[in-house]
């Protein structure tokens, strides 16, 4: 009976699943279909446990397909289903290193965010900053100008002005490296990489630079260096440190700029004051040489030597060869000795003294004349001297015959009141004795011989 | 020459009478093809097209039958094609001849046509599925289960 009873349930179950079954296309697509959603979940896992429990999950999903392995290996082709789990695997590793770099980054950024907000303060204080000095400069500049033309050259008045100008050229100078920093702060973290940044770090820049007014400050800092230059006169020292400032921010322009330029390449406003700082910049520079120039033509100037005003090397040159002419040339007009004079106060006070000691080492460092120019010039001296030197010897030899004359006369004149003081004296002692006679005699003897 | 034409003979009759066997032209699963607005279905991993219209007309009475439809395809060890469709009351079985699907024969196997048909390889034979429920097993012969 038991046996039947057996015998049924085997048959039963037979034909149960001959009745019951799958589709094997629709298994394939299952297995597909779950193994893309355990890919799409491993790459969206954010933390290892989310991942471990995603892996825990597969290796029940491998035990569930283990019986299909075979249709599936078919049906995957060209993969098969333990390469699809391999790959899987593949993608869990990944991901683990993807969050442990994440875990590493995610640490860096805090401090990354921690350093922004610390410089975002300093690029606050800096431009307070900044505007302050930029209010103070605007002052010292009215004050200047004004004082300028009330200038009146007593000592007093020339030691408030120089004290003026060294204010005004310090306030400067302090707000350039401010400025500086700025710009130094702003790029610190996009140093190698502005032209690989991404809208959103483009974006983050331009709010430091708008925050910090930084292009407008650029633009002032220029200006107020250009009327600043336009307004003074210099010595050599001083324009060769306002030189070596220049070219300290054309350095940082040259290197900050094209930056500048590529985080606003689809801005046309911010482009446009770009391109203005650039102008500006060129402007700068011949300004500084200009300046230089006008300083040489007023040493001429102050020295009471006319000479043509001269804005580069060439003209600079031809003032000087011209004026060393017309002194040669000028013989008939100007006495021989004066001309000698003349001469010697050019070529050894303001050549020498001034020009080639003072200038000289800036002008040639610069390129703003070169040592040939220089030679051209010293020679032409050489000239003027030459054509002077004849009416100096007369002038010495007139010097000389006048002191001879002086000294003879002198020693004559001498001698005479010396004899008329000696009669006096014998008349006087005389009368009351004549006990020194043989003295007197000798006396006179040896005044004689004197 | 004799000898060359002999030669010649003798090739062209060794060609003409090799038969490489067993082959097995089995598909490991069905694929289902959804037919485009043309009436083209396309299969890319064997690389078969071929346009349906025909069949669903033969099927439907209606040319116009295919659209929005998909086919499933299966090929068995013998390399005979089986075709369905949803609504489909029959089994067509085609054989591959000179750039043609040629019908082969047609199997009856649900009076309302069924809704979810299916193959799977059995080898040597073919099983259809009405969703998840066995039906028939099929080669080119016929219905295996009815016998």
């Amino acid at each position: 009976m038991n046996i039947k009873i057996c015998l049924y349930f085997v048959c039963f179950l037979f034909f149960s699943s001959l009745l019951i079954a799958q589709s094997d296309y629709r298994i394939t697509q299952e297995f597909k279909s779950r193994h893309r959603s355990f890919e799409i979940a491993i790459e969206y896992a954010k933390t290892n446990d989310e991942l471990s429990k995603i892996r825990k999950e597969i290796n029940e999903f491998k035990n569930e397909f283990k019986g299909n392995k075979e249709l599936l290996n078919r049906a995957l082709y060209p993969s098969n289903f333990e390469a699809s789990f391999s790959t899987l695997s593949k993608k869990i590793e990944y991901t683990n290193k993807k969050l442990a770099e994440i875990s590493t980054l995610q640490t860096k950024v805090t401090q990354v965010e921690a350093d922004y907000s610390k410089l975002s303060g300093e690029l606050k204080k800096l431009s307070t900053e900044v505007n302050s000095l930029r209010n103070t400069n605007t002052r010292l500049m009215a004050e200047l100008k004004a004082f300028k033309s009330g200038y009146g050259g007593s000592k007093n008045a020339i030691d408030s002005l120089k004290n003026l100008v060294g204010q005004l050229k310090q306030g400067i100078s302090k707000r350039d490296t401010l400025i500086k920093e700025i710009m130094d702060n702003i790029f610190m973290t996009a140093e190698h990489k502005v032209e690989s940044l991404d809208d959103v770090e483009k974006k983050g820049i331009q709010t430091q630079i708008k925050n910090t007014s930084l292009i407008d400050n650029i633009r002032n800092l220029i200006n107020d260096n250009l009327d600043f230059l336009n307004a003074s006169l210099f010595t050599s020292n001083d324009l060769a440190l306002l030189r070596e400032e220049f070219k300290d921010f054309d350095q940082r322009w040259s290197h900050f700029g094209p930056k500048l330029f590529d985080i606003y390449s689809t801005d046309p406003k911010n482009q446009n004051k770009l391109h203005e700082i650039d102008t500006l910049i060129t402007d700068w520079d011949s300004t500084i040489k200009m300046s230089v120039w006008r300083s040489i033509h007023n040493i001429f100037k102050n020295h009471n030597i006319n000479i043509d005003e001269f804005e580069n090397g060439l003209e600079f040159e031809n003032a000087i060869i011209n004026h060393i002419d017309s002194e040669i040339n000028n013989e008939t007009e100007i006495e021989g000795v004066k001309k000698d004079q003349n001469y010697v106060f050019f070529a050894e006070r303001v050549w020498q003294g001034i020009i080639k000691n003072e200038w000289m080492p800036m002008l040639l460092s610069e390129n703003l004349i070169s040592s040939e120019q220089v030679s051209k010039i010293d020679e032409k001296l050489s000239d003027w001297k030459d054509s002077s030197s004849g009416t100096k010897s007369y002038f010495i030899y007139a010097i000389i015959l006048i002191l001879a004359f002086i000294i003879i006369g002198s020693i004559l004149l001498i001698n005479k009141r010396q004899k008329t003081l000696k009669n006096k004296d014998v008349s006087i002692e005389e009368s009351p004795s004549k006990k020194n006679d043989s003295e007197i005699k000798s006396d006179e003897e040896f005044i004689d011989d004197k | 020459m004799k000898y060359l034409i002999l030669v010649s003979f003798c090739f062209l009759i060794s060609c003409a009478q090799i038969t490489l066997e067993p082959s097995d032209f089995a598909w490991p699963i069905e694929t289902v093809l959804n037919i485009d607005e043309k009436g083209f279905i396309n299969e890319s991993r064997y690389s078969i097209s071929t346009n349906v219209i025909d069949l669903f007309y033969a099927e439907t009475n209606d040319s116009t039958s295919f659209k929005n439809e998909s086919v499933r395809l299966i090929r068995d060890t013998k390399g005979y094609y089986y075709m369905i469709a949803s609504g489909f009351k029959n089994v067509y079985l085609f054989s591959a001849n000179d750039g043609k699907f040629v019908l082969t024969n047609k199997f009856f196997v649900s009076e309302f046509g069924l809704d979810l048909p299916a193959f799977n390889q059995r080898k040597p034979n073919i099983e259809l599925l009405e969703g998840e429920k066995h039906l028939v097993f099929i080669d080119s012969n016929g219905i295996k289960g009815e016998e």
